[in-house]
């Protein structure tokens, strides 16, 4: 039988009031030993002023201008007065000058296709590997590793021009009409010939690199013939033919390694040329970039350290010298060459003083507070 | 002479309303704490001593009103006190008989039985007394909310609101919770087990 809801009250368990007043005191001497607490309006106005804080920092975001987000089909232009900046989902960004115009072709995992329509734009790729990054300007395609760069493109009825300026790392300029593609480093800039306008030349002269298939390195058209996108090669010099061909050969053979990522293969054909075309004006440019892959690739901060000292022996721009100064430094220390690396640092200090990468030499062999003139 | 006695004595001033005492307890008047603690703490042992059995009940008790005076912040509304501690109390005594059965799983189970005999005046009927028993032990195995609706309004004598509000959940839910522990009661009445 279920009992009667009147017998559910008879099960009430009481508490004396000795027990009670126990209690009661173990409960107030637990409330008067706890930290005091905040009262709630002290909560309020903190929290108050935490939403304000939110509140500000949300608009002061929204106002600041951020770069508009790409997507397939972008098009961007610049005002003719100030620059437009586009920015990429993988960080990249292009970065229109004043009255530039460019369209987001293509936006895909494994491809990336700008256009350059009018003007001249800076584009700042992040490496992603297996996806490659492409800007076009008319017929002209630069194809993108990991870099920074310009390309310009001035398009008039009878005068057009592309050139494209690299300021840090490579870029390899593909043209039409199954021409050689180019390899442009940092501080090396390429334009294109055009009917009026004669081709320019960077500091640095780039390297053409053999065509894929069908166009073998000895009948690559000599690096002297290197610029410009004028369709015809210019000759070698009388009575220099078959070297310029071959040490040219040897040249584009030595970057299309470097730039496919076969570091030894290019390291042997950058030593080869130094060694065998001393007096070309490449020789320097090849001891630098055969020091940088034994440092960079190869593991080889003594081997570089020759490289770079035997790039400073042959010559090369002001430019070329500056670098190879500060990364013999560089080998000096890594192979753990105190005397040589502090010598090499004293000798940057003195004759580049106002060098690209003073401060990282002066904070090299311990510091220039180290230093023992 | 006796009449005089009764007209000497001295009216006994009305008692406060829990929202009144609330206020001063919130507050930090230490007397308004103690007088709210006394006026309800005979039903929070009695709800702790239902749902987790006598060994733990004053414990919870003093825990839920320390609890309860720390965190006034949380009461929305005074009048509502007796069903926030009820609140409390449950939350309290669930933690509780949960962290017993994880440990009865390790070492030897806690017998769960309450002493209801105990807690019986002498004036009750040794058969409403057994079957006072049967009931508890029977409440005991119910699934959690069905026992603690169940305690709070057919043991405690709580409003459905209340109930609601104590526990959290709707009118619906305390009412359907309602019909089924009555369900199985009334099959444990046809097994004989009550």
């Amino acid at each position: 039988m279920t009992p009667a809801h009147s017998n559910y009250a008879r099960v009430r368990p009481q508490v004396s009031d000795a027990e009670a007043t126990q209690m009661w005191h173990e409960v107030d001497r637990r409330l008067r030993a706890q930290p005091r607490r905040l009262r709630p309006q002290v909560w309020l106005v903190a929290a108050s002023l935490l939403l304000l804080a939110f509140t500000s920092l949300a608009v002061v975001l929204r106002l600041r201008p951020s770069h508009p987000q790409a997507v397939a089909g972008t098009m961007l232009e610049a005002p003719r007065d100030s620059q437009q900046t586009l920015g990429l989902p993988d960080g990249s960004s292009v970065e229109l000058e004043p009255g530039a115009q460019a369209r987001v072709a293509r936006l895909e995992g494994k491809e990336v296709v700008v256009e350059l329509i009018r003007g001249a734009a800076w584009f700042d790729v992040t490496h992603v590997a297996g996806r490659s990054f492409i800007v076009r300007a008319t017929d002209v395609e630069v194809h993108v590793v990991g870099t920074r760069f310009r390309v310009a493109y001035r398009g008039r009825e009878r005068d057009q021009e592309v050139s494209v300026e690299v300021t840090r790392g490579v870029v390899e300029v593909r043209r039409p009409g199954g021409r050689a593609p180019l390899a442009l480093e940092s501080g090396e800039r390429w334009a294109s010939g055009t009917r009026s306008a004669p081709p320019s030349v960077g500091p640095g002269a780039p390297a053409e690199l053999p065509a894929p298939s069908q166009n073998p390195p000895a009948a690559t058209p000599p690096s002297t013939a290197n610029v410009g996108g004028d369709p015809k090669p210019v000759p070698a010099p009388l009575g220099q033919g078959p070297t310029a061909d071959a040490s040219a050969a040897l040249f584009d053979a030595a970057n299309h390694a470097r730039v496919a990522g076969r570091p030894q293969e290019a390291a042997r054909a950058f030593d080869k040329f130094r060694r065998t075309y001393r007096s070309d004006s490449r020789a320097a440019l090849a001891a630098f970039q055969l020091g940088r892959l034994r440092i960079d690739e190869l593991g080889s901060p003594a081997g570089a350290a020759e490289a770079f000292g035997d790039a400073l022996t042959l010559g090369g721009n002001a430019s070329l010298r500056d670098d190879a100064l500060a990364r013999l430094v560089e080998a000096h220390e890594r192979a753990g060459n105190l005397a040589a690396c502090q010598k090499a640092q004293l000798a940057y200090l003195a004759r580049q003083s106002a060098g690209a990468h003073r401060a990282v030499v002066e904070r090299r062999c311990g510091g220039v507070g180290s230093l023992k003139p | 002479m006796a009449a005089n006695v009764f007209a000497l004595r001295k009216p006994e001033p009305p008692s406060p309303p829990d929202e009144e005492l609330v206020g001063r307890a919130r507050a930090g008047e230490r007397a308004a704490q103690e007088a709210l603690f006394r006026r309800h703490l005979g039903l929070v042992y009695s709800l702790a001593f239902k749902l987790v059995g006598q060994a733990d009940s004053k414990d919870i008790a003093q825990d839920v009103f320390f609890e309860a005076f720390s965190r006034f912040e949380s009461l929305r509304e005074a009048s509502a006190f007796r069903s926030w501690i009820c609140g409390i109390t449950l939350r309290l005594s669930h933690r509780r008989h949960r962290r017993r059965r994880l440990f009865g799983r390790f070492f030897e189970a806690q017998s769960e039985e309450n002493d209801v005999e105990g807690t019986l005046g002498r004036e009750v009927p040794a058969d409403v007394a057994l079957e006072l028993k049967q009931l508890y032990a029977l409440i005991a195995r119910f699934p959690e909310k069905l026992r603690e609706v169940f305690i709070l309004h057919r043991l405690e004598g709580m409003t459905n609101e209340e109930t609601a509000a104590a526990m959290g959940v709707s009118l619906t839910s305390v009412k359907r919770w309602l019909v089924q522990a009555d369900e199985r009661l009334e099959r444990a009445k046809e097994r004989g087990a009550i």
